[in-house]
């Protein structure tokens, strides 16, 4: 027994030694020294690998001996170093820029099975990607760049946010750096507020949405922004036909202390200049856009980033009224690595937005606007093999400036001002990753304490009535503690099953709340609309999303195709009761209705990595639809059946495809198909009181014509050879086709008894840009 | 609210203006696909003895044009007390009540009970008449109004206003009100010599005012007793202003349902009918087909009822005018308008003198 015992001693001890795991921690930086994200790092020829986290660092875990360490990311050279482990070790990696063609070698390898591997619905992208797509005014854009991807649709040209899967626009988390956005336009919608010079990348959670985001029902974008240069200054000029724009970087403190510095200038009104109509002629439209990021590196764990963005909007219409918007976004945040396997990104975001319409016939404005205030913490653990652990927290503070009416000069009016909500959501959040070649998981759950603070007044209505001013009958004032308070579990799920390694098998499931509403009677986003957060009588919105689909390429991998079902049950979904009026309005639960929604449907995405020509062919079928089927006919929309809702487009297609001919010019072209969306039409009149009324449809039932449009674009990478510069050109609407934005009535002159209907084309008109960029110090 | 239109309009406007410079465009668009199910459409009221209950039956128009009337349905007028009167009809979908049999009495309720000859039966949910009305007082004044034209150019009218000042009875009630305004006046046919000297009878010439904007008033949420409007109504001032004009305004006290839907009409009228414009929408009225599939518009209301009326001569008003009927011999016969030499073919002409003619100053 005892050499028994002694021999399986012996035995242990040898296993011990030759299995005796060594790890090979670090960060992977570029040579900015700035943390790269999701860099590829591996023992070559062995299994062992993994991707750095969002402070660059990575972890490999494997037996004694000596080994080739390589790392690999998008745009970078591959790094590579054998060496020898016998005890752990920490290794830190610097990657530095690829030229051109192993940039595409890289990118390539990083990108072309990205489809299988994602989980159901995430759609990561850069600039890099879709630079050679042509765009509207030439200008890179985010939201324009995911208007071409499945199941991303809007209601036409300047039109501002985007619906995804049959969503409402106020759907969508779109945050810059972690600040929430309420107004993602410029210009009405022609260009989003993201200034594609400072965008690092952006992702579009569409499906699974990890349980470290909440608060919006459809989507998330999350855009993110370079940091400066910590090694040396560079400058970028842009000059275009409606804007151009700066970029300046570089380091402060070498290797310490980075700095980056861009503005965004429109200047449409010269154009407006030169219109005979003297209306057009004296009007102005204008924006402008600045960010400023601080990035300091305290030490070889710690990075501090500071991040302020500001944005201004003004549309005049000749001397009649003024539409002005503004944003402004601040944050910071303090990223560690505490060990080699724990990390903590702690941030602090605000953001406000104001809006302001201004009347010059009654000499007045009405403001409104947005206050958002956060303070987030992630920590991630990864020391477990194949798992990352991240848990956190958000406190978000939503207050609504009060609503004001402001008098001008003579104006007779007086100063008016409704006062508006405020609300605390604060969230806690566990995230899990975990993943083998045969599956991968994601899960994570979120919990929601909601609570509506400010003014501390509940009006009661009358039971057995539908709301209304006239149906108040009391007003109940709260002492102590939150107006109205919810709270909810939010499980998230998402999974993702290899049966081989060209082949994934998907599907998630979410529940999302939504406790912050914008509220519309328009189709299309307009100034007019107003963010309110939840309160006694708008309760928060819900949703449970259902995905699954399939991805599969070939042993070429030059497509990679996907399939994805989408189902989602909305519960307290609002739309506007008809004959809504929402301005100066304390008491919005009044014009609005509350029911059930749902959308369904398919995407299909063929996308081409390799080859000459690379783009996609991606095609969606949804339904969107909502239910208002409560007890009072005012609160009930045709009938308490099922209606298609604005933004519901059976069929969408968009073919985007760029070929490389030679190594200096690119083509390219899109073809956009969208079915047309529903809208409420005048079937007929009748007279009460003399007065000729014309006699609408149930909501929603017709549709504006489809809408087709193909664009085409061409450049060269280089035009002078000391340069760095880019020029390109691009016909957007190629076919001038007239795609119809909307279909409004109104009646053709001042003696007429019935409107008649028009449909309204915003661009319908091909419309060239080119667009010259360079730049210096690179 | 106002403003809210115009900013929703304006709204509109700089898309527009957007669309101008970016090549947009607006063409008509004609409904592809025909949908549309001819509704019908009773509208009425009955008003305070001795006024007569009057109820309109129509039907929708499938073509988008005016409605049609229907002929021949029964008409039942009942009240709260147990009175019922089948309402005569006077052709053209028009149908009255004798005014006697269910008189109009405040703070009794009635409703209509219509029969189509196709069977098919409509009820209205009964209407309370008010017990309060407001007191009305008017005054008018002549003044330069601006309006835009289509290409932008301001152009200014002559324009009488009319201003209405009115005292809010103390009750508990809250009380809703619509005013509604007509005019009359004398059109003169040219007085041809001949040998007897005789001189063609005038018409008289009734038109509603401002037909288009609907004047609504509820005392909710008004602090005051006395309400004040300084452009009630607007007459841009004409030829017609050649003969004695006299105004009447009817003021129409209704119940909170009735004038929720008035509310919703307002809208429906007033609304130029673009993307941005307060959303449009069925006005929920108080007709209710026995046909659960089917449906109807209208409303039936019980109104209790005020008239004020003032004239306007022609010295009162500033502008000078050019008669188009005068004789001039050197004129040939051929050259006069139609209308002066046969007033009835003016639009809303009767040679009837309106009861009030005489006595209005």
């Amino acid at each position: 027994m005892k050499k028994l015992l002694i021999t399986f001693v012996c035995l242990s001890y040898n296993y011990l030694l030759f299995a005796q795991q060594y790890s090979v921690s670090g960060v992977v930086t570029d040579e900015n020294n700035k943390p790269v994200l999701g860099a590829a790092v591996a023992f070559l020829g062995t299994n062992k690998g993994t991707t750095t986290n969002n402070t660059g660092e990575y972890t490999l875990s494997t037996t004694a001996g000596t080994y080739t360490l390589v790392a690999q990311f998008l745009g970078k050279k591959d790094y590579s170093a054998k060496i020898t482990l016998n005890s752990n070790r920490r290794i830190n990696i610097k990657l530095e820029t690829a030229a051109i063609e192993m940039q595409e070698v890289i990118k390539t390898a990083e990108r072309e099975d990205s489809r299988i591997k994602s989980i159901a619905g995430i759609e990561k992208l850069t600039f890099s990607e879709l630079e050679n797509i042509p765009l509207l005014m030439g200008e890179l854009d985010v939201v324009n760049s995911i208007l071409l991807l499945p199941g991303v649709t809007n209601v036409g040209e300047g039109s501002s946010g985007f619906n995804v899967r049959g969503g409402k626009i106020d759907q969508n988390l779109i945050t810059l750096d972690g600040s929430e956005i309420f107004n993602s336009s410029h210009l009405l919608g022609f260009f989003s507020v993201f200034n594609a010079d400072v965008v690092e990348d952006f992702t579009l959670y569409k499906g699974y949405i990890p349980s470290t985001y909440g608060g919006r029902l459809s989507s998330v974008l999350d855009v993110q922004t370079k940091e400066g240069n910590m090694q040396s200054w560079s400058t970028d000029l842009s000059v275009g036909f409606v804007s151009s724009k700066f970029l300046v970087q570089g380091p402060v403190i070498s290797d310490k202390l980075s700095v980056m510095a861009s503005g965004r200038f429109a200047y449409p009104t010269w154009i407006l200049r030169q219109t005979e109509d003297i209306d057009i002629k004296t009007s102005d439209a204008r924006f402008d856009d600045q960010n400023i990021i601080l990035s300091y590196q305290l030490g070889e764990r710690n990075r501090i980033i500071g991040s302020y963005y500001r944005s201004f909007d003004r549309f005049k219409f000749s001397d009649d009224f003024q539409f002005e918007w503004s944003n402004q976004l601040i944050k910071l945040e303090w990223k560690s690595a505490i060990s080699d396997h724990l990390f903590n990104s702690l941030r602090f975001n605000s953001s406000e937005y104001n809006n302001d319409q201004l009347d010059f016939d009654v000499n007045y404005s009405i403001a409104n606007g947005m206050d958002f205030k956060s303070v987030t913490d992630h920590l991630v653990y990864d020391g477990l093999t194949n798992n990352e652990l991240k848990v956190g927290f958000d406190i978000k503070h939503y207050d609504q400036k009060p609503e004001k009416r402001i008098p001008r000069g003579d104006s007779g009016f007086t100063e008016l001002e409704i006062e508006k909500d405020e609300a605390l959501l604060s969230s806690i959040f566990i995230d899990n990753k975990w993943g083998n070649n045969a599956v991968n998981i994601s899960a994570g759950i979120r919990y929601n304490d909601y609570r509506q603070l400010g003014t501390n007044r509940v009006l009661q209505y009358e039971e057995g009535q539908t709301k209304s001013e006239l149906s108040i009958i009391d007003t109940t004032f709260i002492e102590n503690g939150p107006v109205s308070q919810y709270s909810n579990l939010e499980p998230r799920i998402g999974i993702n099953y290899f049966p081989t390694p060209n082949i994934s098998i998907k599907g998630s499931y979410n529940r999302v709340q939504q406790f912050i509403h914008l509220i519309s009677n328009t189709t299309s986003a307009a100034p007019t609309d107003l963010w309110q957060v939840s309160t006694t009588h708008i309760k928060p919105q819900e949703v449970d999303s259902y995905s699954f689909g399939f991805s599969f390429t070939g042993t070429q991998k030059r497509w990679q195709n996907s399939f994805d079902i989408f189902y989602r049950d909305i519960h307290n979904i609002y739309d506007y009761k008809d004959f809504a009026s929402l301005l100066l309005n304390g008491n919005l639960e009044t014009e609005i209705v509350s029911g059930q929604g749902r959308a369904y449907g398919f995407e299909l995405m063929f996308e081409k990595k390799k080859g000459n020509w690379q783009g996609w062919i991606g095609y969606t079928w949804s339904k969107s639809e909502l239910k208002m089927d409560n007890p009072f006919p005012q609160e009930t929309i045709n009938q308490g059946e099922w209606y298609a809702s604005n933004f519901d487009q059976r069929h969408n297609l968009s073919i985007v495809m760029n070929r490389d001919a030679g190594k200096n010019f690119y083509f390219s072209f899109n073809l956009i198909f969208n079915t047309g969306r529903p809208f409420t039409g005048v079937e007929s009149s009748y007279v009460i009181n003399n007065a000729n009324v014309p006699l609408f449809s149930e909501r929603n039932k017709y549709r504006i014509p489809h809408y087709t449009r193909v664009d085409v674009g061409c450049g060269f990478k280089s035009i002078f050879k000391k340069l760095d510069d880019r020029l390109n050109f691009s016909i957007y609407n190629l076919f001038s086709r007239d795609n119809a934005f909307s279909i409004y009535y109104r009646k053709p002159n001042s003696t007429a008894i019935i409107p008649f209907s028009y449909q309204l084309t915003v661009l319908g008109d091909s419309f060239p840009a080119f667009n010259y960029q360079v730049s210096f110090g690179k | 609210m106002k403003l809210t239109k115009m900013k929703l309009r304006q709204f509109t406007y700089s898309l527009f203006a957007l669309a101008l410079l970016f090549a947009g465009c607006e063409d008509e668009f004609f409904l592809i696909e025909d949908k549309t199910e001819p509704q019908i459409v009773i509208t009425g009221n009955v008003r305070q003895a001795p006024g007569k209950a009057v109820v309109n039956v129509n039907q929708t128009s499938t073509t988008g044009g005016i409605p049609v009337p229907v002929r021949g349905a029964c008409v039942m007028l009942f009240d709260n007390e147990g009175n019922s009167e089948e309402l005569e009809d006077e052709g053209d979908g028009l149908y009255l009540s004798s005014g006697t049999i269910v008189p109009g009495v405040p703070g009794n309720a009635y409703h209509i009970e219509v029969q189509l000859v196709t069977g098919n039966t409509y009820r209205s949910v009964p209407d309370t008449m008010p017990s309060y009305k407001m007191e009305d007082e008017l005054s008018w004044r002549q003044d330069l109004e601006t309006s835009t034209s289509d290409l932008g150019i301001d152009i200014q009218t002559e324009t009488l206003f009319t201003e209405i000042t009115s005292s809010i009875p103390s009750t508990d009630e809250e009380l809703f009100i619509q005013w509604v305004a007509d005019e009359v006046y004398q059109f003169l046919p040219t007085d041809f010599p001949d040998p007897f000297g005789s001189i063609p009878p005038p018409c008289y010439v009734t038109q509603p005012v401002g037909a288009q904007t609907i004047e609504l008033f509820t005392t909710i949420s008004f602090q005051g007793n006395v309400y004040n409007d300084p452009t009630l109504f607007s007459r841009p001032v004409d030829d017609s202003f050649l003969t004695k004009h006299i105004f009447s305004v009817y003021q129409l006290s209704m119940s909170e349902q009735s004038y929720t839907y008035m509310n919703d009409i307002k809208v429906l009228t007033e609304n130029q009918g673009s993307l941005f414009d307060q959303p449009p929408g069925l006005a929920l009225g108080n007709i209710i087909p026995d046909d659960p599939n089917e449906s109807a518009q209208g409303f039936f209301q019980a109104l209790l009822t005020d008239t004020t009326r003032f004239a306007v001569f022609p010295d009162q008003v500033r502008n000078e005018f050019r008669d188009p009927c005068e004789y001039n011999a050197s004129r040939p016969f051929g050259d006069y308008p139609q209308q002066c030499l046969q007033c009835l073919t003016v639009p809303n002409s009767s040679y009837t003198r309106p009861s009030y003619w005489l006595t209005t100053n």
